[in-house]
């Protein structure tokens, strides 16, 4: 009789679930961490295909009556960079800093809601793709990010008045994109607000609470009270485009301004959406690198909760030239005055921070004192448009695409990419490569001014903005050749970044647990973190809690009460 | 250092602790009652002081202490898009995707946590 031999150690292997796979682990993970990466590649990746459309823009105006784009692929073009950086790229890679670096730095194990949170990322991913999609149908959103109607309505009443519409799904993509992207925002705001208020490590009162941390609650809300108004917007425009409503239609007595105010309103709150994060995490850098805790913590805090709310009371400011009534003129004008007070107050304490210091100029310091400085040039001309005189004078032009790109490029993606040094020790045990750091980092000063500063001199000279090429008589020639010769030398940057990670993720130096002697809860623990970030909860006594572990002979607590 | 390793040193570091403070507890502890214990009766009978083992606590186990992995929150978000590509491109695609809807919640809400 034949016997056979059964090796148990080759035929008893349990077989592994989805979940245990590779791939699986991924697709099913609920950790923070993970999730946080997720979306900071995500958020990254889709940088990268913003910056090529930002590209081909500065290639089709390098020279007058540029031949690279015709006018409905440019119109696609600038629309879907304005979609990409703003809703793919910047709101997704700051939700990623957050979801990693917050539960850590409140000394928490995950966010609230870990499915919520795997949901929300998963939300962006299909949104974005199903954006970006749109180009493989060919019918891309091509009436700017804000997607004015009447001109994104369809077909009924176009031609009306010599009202022109989109016709095609072109809009559908935006609205549809939108709304989908809009969900996975509230996913998060709730998840982050729940995670900062209830699981905070114990003793770890508001007031210690770190300023990244503040600043992300405060951005939660601000999506929480701002998206309605843009899911309403979105709501109208769809029924008007595929049920015959006429929300948006003058001509059956709809109101075109009735978008404007509903679309500013969720609008202007949302550049402080994506700037608040960045404020937070300069915060953070700022006083590691100069040996000091921050100047006016309170102030910090606070201004960015007045900013906050603040930025609902200044959307018309948008809209001067539409022929606003007197009264409402000077009170948008006032409360856009306004709020450059809590802003300036965050940029004297960052000053004062820094001021006295042991200053470590790493690249993550050189990236967040780059962006003090761009920032100070991107609100001081946003002051500027604060003055209606003024505003109807350069309205629409190239002025305007100078200030946002000077706050959010020069503002939001310096920040960016000082959280990026500043944190990648965490998320991945190993240094970025100094030397190339700071090769990135003075790339990108150079180049970042080189592009948008010359925007301020031609809208100043009339250049409207979204037109798609020029004549060679306007005068306007030099400064566009140089505006595209700034765009090239960022992508030079880029690339230069994106060797030194591959290079650093290969090669790199190993960096420690704790690599920036830093001050906040996210370093006392291994880096990178094990899985479940703390296995007993650390006690907090003040605003520096790993300072005061570290240093318990001079710790924050006996010396300050707070 | 890897999870394992330092799940083990953590956790002999909380049994150490735990030990000093037992020890010091029963050093501490008067015949009869706790120290400082007022209220005790027979605060002076002659009864050995009965010292009792206490158990080690052990470290919080990772599975206890992290999220479960899921794959309802990918399911919805599928689900979801298809129902919004659904609003533009044919009533059955949306209906599908509401089916969909309903079923990952359904699946989420009835998941062991």
């Amino acid at each position: 009789m034949a016997t056979r031999t059964i090796d148990s150690a080759t035929t008893l292997v349990p077989r592994r679930s989805l979940g245990e796979t590779y791939f699986g682990e991924w697709l099913m993970t609920t950790d923070h961490k993970k999730i946080g990466l997720m979306y900071i590649v995500t958020g990254f990746f889709f940088f990268l295909v913003g910056g090529m459309e930002a590209l081909l823009i500065r290639t089709q105006l390098a020279f007058p009556n540029g031949k690279v784009l015709d006018p409905q692929t440019y119109n696609e073009i600038f629309t879907m960079h304005g979609v990409t950086m703003i809703f793919l790229f910047v709101m997704p890679i700051l939700t990623g800093f957050g979801n990693y670096v917050v539960p850590l730095m409140i000394g928490a194990r995950d966010m609230a809601f870990p499915r919520l949170n795997a949901f929300g990322y998963w939300t962006v991913l299909f949104g974005g793709l199903f954006l970006q999609s749109s180009f493989l149908f060919g019918a891309p959103p091509d009436g700017g990010w804000f997607q004015y109607a009447p001109l994104s309505e369809m077909a009924a009443g176009c031609g009306v008045h010599a009202v022109t519409c989109t016709p095609g799904a072109n809009a559908d993509f935006w609205v549809l994109g939108t709304l989908l992207l809009g969900i996975s925002s509230i996913a998060g705001s709730v998840n982050f607000v729940v995670t900062i208020l209830k699981l905070r490590a114990p003793g770890m009162s508001i007031n210690r609470m770190p300023l990244f941390s503040w600043m992300q609650l405060v951005t939660s809300f601000l999506l929480l009270f701002a998206l309605p108004s843009l899911t309403a917007a979105s709501g109208l425009l769809l029924l008007d485009r595929h049920l015959g409503t006429h929300f948006y239609q003058y001509f059956y007595g709809g109101d075109p301004l009735l978008w404007q105010h509903l679309f500013w309103s969720f609008g202007h709150p949302e550049v402080y959406i994506l700037i608040l994060p960045a404020f937070g995490m300069v915060s953070e850098i700022l006083p590691v690198f100069s040996r000091k805790p921050i100047f006016g913590y309170t102030f910090i805090a606070w201004s960015g909760v007045a900013i906050g709310f603040l930025s609902f009371t200044v959307w018309a400011h948008h809209m001067f030239a539409v022929g606003l009534p007197p009264v409402a003129q000077a009170f948008f004008a006032t409360s856009t005055t306004l709020i450059a007070i809590p802003t300036a107050v965050k940029i004297f304490n960052w000053v004062a921070t820094v001021y006295g210091g042991k200053l470590n100029l790493k690249t993550p310091m050189l990236f967040a004192l780059g962006f003090v400085a761009m920032f100070l040039i991107g609100g001081l001309n946003g002051a500027a448009l604060a003055v209606v005189p003024f505003d109807y004078q350069v309205t629409d032009t190239y002025f305007v695409v100078a200030h946002i790109h000077y706050v959010l490029f020069g503002g939001t993606v310096f920040a960016i990419f000082g959280g990026i040094f500043y944190w990648f020790p965490k998320f991945t045990g190993k240094l970025l490569d100094e030397r190339l750091g700071q090769i990135q980092f003075w790339l990108m000063l150079i180049g970042v001014n080189l592009t948008f500063f010359p925007m301020h001199l031609l809208g100043l000279f009339g250049m409207p903005r979204r037109v798609y090429t020029y004549p060679a008589d306007l005068g306007w020639n030099d400064l566009n050749l140089m505006a595209s010769a700034g765009a090239f030398i960022i992508g030079v940057a880029i690339m230069v970044f994106l060797y030194n990670l591959v290079y650093s993720l290969k090669v790199g130096r190993k960096s420690g647990d704790d690599p920036w002697d830093a001050f906040t809860l996210e370093w006392d623990t291994a880096s990178p973190p094990p899985k479940y970030n703390f296995l007993e909860l650390p006690v907090v006594r003040s605003r520096r809690p790993f300072f005061d572990k570290k240093y318990p002979e001079i710790a924050d607590w006996k010396t300050v009460t707070h | 250092m890897n999870e394992a390793q330092h799940l083990e040193e953590k956790s002999e570091s909380v049994a150490v602790e735990q030990r000093s403070e037992s020890q010091e507890q029963a050093e501490q502890q008067e015949p009869g009652g706790k120290s400082g214990d007022l209220s005790a009766p027979n605060a002076a009978a002659p009864e050995a002081p009965v010292r009792k083992k206490r158990r080690k606590k052990a470290p919080p186990r990772i599975e206890d202490i992290t999220p479960r992995p899921s794959f309802w929150p990918i399911l919805l978000a599928v689900a979801l898009c298809i129902t919004v590509i659904g609003l533009d491109i044919h009533p059955i695609v949306f209906v599908l995707g509401l089916l969909l809807v309903i079923t990952a919640i359904i699946g989420w809400g009835v998941e062991r946590r």
